[in-house]
């Protein structure tokens, strides 16, 4: 067409040269287009390349287990190692299987004595002893209500040890658990010097170990310059002692602060000595299990007798509706019943747990890519035997298993965002296409529908974590101290549990204060919550978790989400809703009935497009719900049950697969041992978008040719 | 008015009743989705608020923070640091000039070197079974020689081993030589002459086995010792080289002079600093005093209290020993000046050096050295009228801030927030961004919209559509691993060295982030240039057409103006784009905090920053504060962008 309408135009003078020029012209919008294809296709063809073999390899483990540390591992001493199969599968694919140099591979079944037992209400165990019981049974999680002082506890001691006692401890010891002092008691007496001393008005300056030592005496001195905490070697600082002053202090303190020969700066105007005798007592405790009351338990153990028992605290007294069955290694639970003499059991019964292992001969010097789990296993099966030796180890975070977690995250934050995008998204859509007339206030929110749209994302993040992790309203029993305002509601609230209290730190009032006086209460005593029965609105933030990043997420994509909703609105014909309203219906009922079900394919649409940019983005979840490192998956760490438990598992932060690329991609250290789960992880997350958005487009398309009112 | 109608007068419509507060359900309805509409508003004006709120405290504070710095005499320290830097500048730049004039001057042989050791930590990687092996048969063989009662059956077999072990060795060695190449090199820039690979090779080999070093290599050593020795006689090396020492003769009594001073001006600062944190802390113990009942706890909160510092530090005694080293600082200023000008006068002239990058660095002494003495000289100018005592006015902490050349963050010294660092990278990194997609999207537009075939158009456009939803996360992850070191490999070509900038010495640059952001900007741009070209009314096409112009010329001639605000407008908003784009930047830019002087430095940017800072600062600190500074100037720089794009589009929209 147009080489006829250029040559047969009497009008047109055409050169041959111009020509060429058009043609280069033309050449050039077509190169433009194309290279932008091939750009993508190159990166696409990059990322398939490299992150397919990966994925073939590490098959469907890489999306069931979760991101771990990768250790790169040189085996030294490698004859009959014994492993459970299980980790040695997945050793095989995280080295990809022919690079291994295995001999002797050899499955077989190993047994291990083990005890199942019942727990029953009202047992009295050690804090260490129900740690440990907690990690070998997943399900059991005890929220006990009480400790338990008085009763006694047990203790076992290998091998006969020497104990030194000052007499006031050696005495309460006596008086408490007399069976332990079997042998002959030796005791000696040491006279120390205790010190009155007068330190005169002035500027001094004062050395670390001085002023550490001051601290605890009653002197009045005041630092012109503090002393770092991570600053051994620091010098000495100037400090003013403001009036002369008269105290009395022990030898320590005496000869790291006074004396000049040692580390003392402060001149004194007098001094004198207080002799101060104290007696020593010496016996041996013999081997053996011994049943004691806590506090001669307390004494021993500041002279390094080992327990598990919490002797500050108290025993857990156990509050269980039913028994509980658990199980426990016989060795372990031959320990736990030493230690704790006021364990309620049920029926007990022996058996024998029954694992694959596989056993196989490793060439030597051989190089292993072990997960950190796989290599913990390893090791603890090969303990004994000492067969697994390592040469030499190196670790790279983030680089090992798979990406379970952070997909399970993305999905999550993807759910959140798209329930409370869509919500309103529709709601404000419908209101804009139905209900509001011309005006400013259409006009106005238009406009900052507008801006919302080009504001960057990480000023969306600034704003999630302004708003929603530091500041959104929380109804709670237990507000933070740090909150923006608590403001109490109710005057009853249930009190937490004794095991909240100890693991959140939670500041318990006793007394009726008003709210203010209860924080700086809460705040003198270090702790981070308070509770004072009353249920609070508190600003204090959901904090980083999932919650936040889900509304952070929802209003970046309000706009899109918005704007394509009611384009689909847009195209549903006027007539539909004229026909409707003259047949009797209401406004809503018209729009239920005969707008939004025709519009829906446009929502569905919006949706997915919603969805691509959610889960592409990273700077938003950034510092408003990503953690880079999770052991578990959100619903495990949740303790509490019913709503509490739900919104619990609403607050816990997540990985999310693009955070999870930015940290093995611009975080860690580069090599050839991370690469594998880059492309892997990158691959997978680009196959995820990358389709979500072909099937936005592909949706649109379709609607658009299909439906024609 | 019609909804009234609607529900009180028709017969059909049986009504609910349904009211509180004179509202019915409709009106409820209806408000409850207004409600929902107003979001939008709600959640600009917050983020409005927020980035105010959270910053508006930062300027009060910052000057406070100054004042402070000004009153302990850092500052005053500051101004002769500066004055060193340069001269420490001088040093490095003279004796890298040196350095890389003598590598090129050495050329293949030079690099023959690190290719050889390069290599062999790759065999010695491939081999290490084997070499093990050979290394427990040698101990063996040693053992068994050495030990007096060794029958000789053993020591056959010893020396059976060891040579199986070491021919293996050799064997393994030789195969895994074979098969590197130069392809293979860790740094594929090391890359020397074909004529070295196979001595190399060998050498290797040779070297595996005795563990000493080889003949090749010494005599590589050797060759490069003569021919460095030849060039290092050169005369504008010579004069280089001696340049050097005048540069660096009188270093270490200035570098002395300034720690001393900063020793003092640190001491000083922890005074202040404490002084001033007193109040703070006598407050907080106050209200813990006055809520405690326990005795014991009120008479240690009591004690505690009395120990807070009541007493302000003496600033003019303080800086004493500052004033006094005028005098000092004087004399050391003479004696560098003076030794700086013998060592301009024998810098060589540019031209005669071979290397590029060295004849950049003898350009960077040149431009020193035509601003040295000025630098020198308003120091001590500043240095003489210093006085601890001066205000430090708010607007100087204000244009402190947005025209600072220095970002720098959890210092021992003094922490100081300058944007123009940042503003620069994100700047830069955008314009060069755009500069290259411009031609890509808008030609792409123009051909898709006007000279392609309609299947060819709707298999691009979706295609386009595609691109634009790639995650930036997945662009970066490829700009660092792949982008970086292609651009770095092909920059050393000497066809390209005719770019300024060229060869590019880093992978993580402002040129690979702006690829990468231009592709990303590319569908933005393209499609809101296709709707603009889909606006102009098709008179304008037909009266061109029928006027004799060909396709393109209507194209370029009509339809381009006609569209051209619609263009510019794209063109904004792809800038606003690409300037709020954050994990790009913040992972492929490179990271360093310096105003960009060439497209192939690295650099940081306003969004790099959030992202990277913000998770481990304080909150309510003067950090947070400076970092919510920096976003609202962000947020500022995108809004005024969207609006003036808007109103562009609006112009176009009313005249076409």
């Amino acid at each position: 067409m147009s080489e006829q309408s250029s040559s047969q135009n009497p009008f047109c003078k055409s050169k041959s040269g111009k020509r060429y020029g058009e043609k280069a012209q033309q050449t050039f919008f077509c190169f433009a287009t194309y290279a932008i294809l091939l750009c993508a296709c190159a990166i696409f063809g990059k990322i398939i390349y490299e992150g397919t073999p990966v994925l073939w390899r590490m098959g469907s483990d890489f999306f069931t287990q979760k991101p771990q540390t990768l250790a790169v591992v040189e085996a030294a001493e490698s004859k009959g190692i014994e492993v459970p199969t299980k980790n040695f599968d997945n050793i095989l694919r995280s080295n990809g299987s022919d690079t291994l140099p295995l001999e002797n591979l050899e499955e077989f079944e190993k047994n291990f004595p083990y005890k199942r037992f019942e727990l029953l209400d009202g047992s009295i165990i050690g804090e260490g002893y129900l740690k440990n019981l907690e990690q070998q049974n997943d399900d059991f999680f005890l929220i006990y209500t009480q400790r338990d002082t008085e009763s006694s506890v047990g203790f076992t001691v290998e091998q006969d040890r020497k104990v030194t006692l000052k007499t006031e401890a050696f005495n309460q010891l006596k008086a408490s658990a007399p069976e332990l002092i079997t042998s002959d008691v030796v005791a000696r007496d040491i006279t120390l010097n205790d010190y009155k001393l007068t330190i005169a008005k002035g500027d001094y300056l004062l050395s670390k170990t001085a002023h550490d030592a001051l601290t605890a005496t009653s002197l009045v001195f005041q630092m012109r310059e503090g002393f770092a905490d991570d600053d051994p070697d620091s010098s000495e600082k100037p400090t003013i002692i403001p009036s002369t002053q008269t105290i009395t202090v022990n030898s320590g303190v005496y000869f790291s602060a006074f004396d000049e020969d040692e580390s003392g700066t402060l001149p004194l105007e007098k001094q004198e000595e207080l002799p101060q005798k104290t007696t020593f007592h010496d016996f041996t405790l013999t081997a053996g299990t011994y049943t004691v009351a806590p506090d001669a338990l307390a004494i021993l153990a500041k002279t390094g007798v080992a327990t598990k028992h919490n002797l500050e605290r108290g025993s857990i007294v156990a509050n269980l509706k039913k028994p509980v069955s658990l199980e426990l290694s016989a060795a372990a639970f031959a320990s736990l019943t030493a230690a704790n003499p006021h364990l309620k059991l049920g029926s007990q019964t022996d058996f024998e747990k029954t694992a694959d292992f596989t056993r196989f001969t490793l060439a030597s010097d051989a190089e292993i890519r072990i997960d950190t789990e796989d290599l913990e296993a390893l090791n603890q099966a090969n303990d004994k035997s000492g067969n697994f030796k390592v040469n030499s180890k190196n670790t790279h975070s983030y680089s090992g298993g798979g990406i379970l977690g952070p997909i399970v995250g993305t999905a999550l934050l993807v759910i959140i965002c798209m329930t409370v995008a869509l919500f309103t998204g529709i709601a404000t859509s419908t209101f804009l296409n139905e209900y509001a007339r011309k005006g400013t206030f259409t006009k106005s929110i238009r406009l900052a529908m507008l801006n919302l749209a080009g504001v960057p994302s990480i000023v969306f993040g600034l704003f999630g974590l302004g708003l929603f992790v530091m500041l959104a309203p929380l109804l709670t029993n237990m507000p933070h101290t740090e909150s923006k305002a608590a403001i109490p509601l109710v005057p009853f609230a249930s009190a937490p549990q004794l095991r909240l209290i100890e693991d959140k730190e939670i500041y318990m009032e006793t007394e009726k204060r008003s709210t203010s006086e209860v924080i700086t209460a809460a705040k003198s005593s270090n702790k981070k919550y308070f509770h004072d029965g009353w249920t609070y609105l508190s600003f204090q933030g959901w904090g980083t978790c999932m919650l936040a990043g889900g509304f952070t997420l929802a209003i970046m994509v309000l706009p899109v989400i918005v704007t394509s909703c009611e384009e689909s609105l847009r195209a549903v014909p006027m007539g539909f809703r004229e026909a409707s309203l003259a047949l009797g219906a209401t406004k809503w009922q018209s729009i239920r009935t005969a707008v939004l079900p025709y519009a829906l394919p446009g929502i569905l649409t919006a949706s997915v497009l919603g969805i691509t940019r959610v889960a592409g983005e990273t700077a938003p979840i950034m510092f408003t719900a990503a953690a880079a490192e999770r052991s578990d998956l959100p619903w495990q760490a949740v303790q509490s049950s019913g709503f509490g438990g739900f919104l619990e598992f609403l607050q816990q932060s997540v990985q999310a697969l693009p955070y999870h690329i930015y940290t093995v991609a611009g975080r860690i250290p580069q090599s050839e041992y991370t690469e594998p789960m880059q492309y892997g992880s990158v691959l997978v997350f680009m196959l995820i978008v990358m389709s979500l958005a072909a099937i936005s487009i592909w949706l649109r398309i379709h609607f658009r040719k299909k439906i024609k009112w | 008015m019609k909804e009234k109608r609607n529900t009180t007068d028709n017969p059909f419509y049986s009504g609910s009743g349904f009211r509180i507060l004179g509202i019915g359900r409709q009106e409820a309805i209806k408000y409850f989705f207004g409600g929902n509409a107003t979001i939008a508003i709600i959640v600009i004006a917050l983020i409005i608020i927020f980035l105010v709120k959270e910053s508006a405290t930062f300027f009060p504070q910052y000057r406070d923070s100054l004042e402070l710095y000004r009153k302990s005499g850092q500052e005053f320290v500051d101004f002769s640091d500066d004055q060193l830097k340069v001269q420490k500048e001088l040093r490095s730049l003279s004796s890298q000039a040196r350095e890389y004039e003598i590598e090129e001057r050495l050329g293949a042989l030079y690099r023959v070197a690190s290719v050889h050791s390069d290599f062999k930590a790759q065999v010695l990687k491939l081999t290490s079974s084997e070499r093990k092996a050979y290394k427990r048969a040698k101990t063996k063989l040693d053992s068994v020689n050495t030990a007096e009662n060794s029958s000789v059956e053993a020591k056959t077999k010893a020396q059976e081993d060891y040579n199986s072990s070491r021919d293996a060795l050799k064997s393994a060695a030789q195969q895994a030589l074979a098969k590197l190449d130069y392809s293979d090199l860790s740094n594929s820039l090391w890359a020397t002459d074909e004529k070295y690979l196979d001595p190399i090779r060998e050498s290797i080999a040779e070297n595996l086995l005795t563990g000493q070093q080889t003949d090749f290599l010494k005599d590589i050593a050797a060759q490069e010792e003569v021919e460095k020795s030849t060039v290092s006689e050169l005369k504008f090396i010579r004069d280089l080289a001696e340049a050097k020492e005048h540069f660096s003769k009188n270093l270490p009594a200035f570098d002395k002079f300034v720690t001393s001073q900063a020793k003092i001006a640190s001491q000083n600062k922890a005074q202040a600093v404490n002084f001033v944190t007193a109040q703070a802390r006598r407050d907080a113990l106050e209200s813990k005093l006055a809520i405690t009942s326990d005795a014991q706890t009120k008479e240690r909160t009591e004690l505690e209290i009395k120990r807070i510092i009541d007493i302000a530090p003496d600033y003019a005694t303080l800086n004493e020993p500052l004033y006094q080293s005028l005098e000092k600082h004087q004399e050391l200023c003479d004696t560098i000046k003076s030794s700086n000008e013998t060592a301009f006068a024998l810098v060589p002239d540019a031209s005669q050096f071979q290397s590029k990058i060295a004849r950049k660095k003898i350009d960077a002494i040149e431009d020193i050295q035509s601003s040295i003495d000025e630098l020198f000289a308003k120091k001590r100018q500043q240095m003489e009228v210093w006085d601890h005592t001066k205000d430090y006015p708010l607007t100087q902490a204000i244009t402190g801030f947005f025209f600072g050349t220095k970002w720098i963050t959890n210092s021992s010294w003094q922490d100081i927030y300058g944007l123009l660092p940042l503003l620069a990278g994100s700047v830069s990194v955008a314009v060069i961004a755009l500069v290259i997609s411009i031609p890509f999207s808008v030609g792409g537009a123009i051909y898709v919209n006007r000279l392609s075939s309609s299947t060819e158009r709707q298999f691009i456009k979706p295609c386009i559509e595609f691109i634009g939803a790639i995650p930036s996360i997945v662009l970066a992850f490829f700009g660092v691993v792949v982008l970086g070191t292609i651009i770095q490999e092909y920059s050393q070509s000497p066809l390209l060295s005719w770019i300024p900038g060229f060869p590019v010495e880093g992978r993580l640059t402002i040129l690979n982030a702006s690829l990468l952001l231009a592709l990303m900007s590319i569908p933005t741009i393209f499609t809101l240039c296709e709707d603009a070209l889909n606006n102009v009314p098709s008179s304008y096409k037909e009266a061109s057409l029928a006027l004799g112009a060909t396709k393109v010329q209507t194209v370029t001639k009509v339809i381009l103006p006609g569209c051209a605000s619609g263009i510019i407008a794209a063109v904004l908003l792809g800038f606003g784009r690409i300037i709020g784009e954050t994990m790009v930047v913040l992972l492929v830019m490179g990271g360093r905090i310096a105003i960009p002087k060439s497209f192939t430095d690295p650099a940081h940017s306003m969004t790099g920053i959030l992202a990277q800072e913000i998770s481990e600062v304080d909150r309510g600190s003067l950090h947070w504060g400076a970092l919510f500074m920096v976003g609202f100037v962000l947020f500022s720089i995108a809004l005024t962008l969207n609006y003036i794009s808007q109103r562009v589009l609006k112009r176009f929209t009313k005249h076409g």
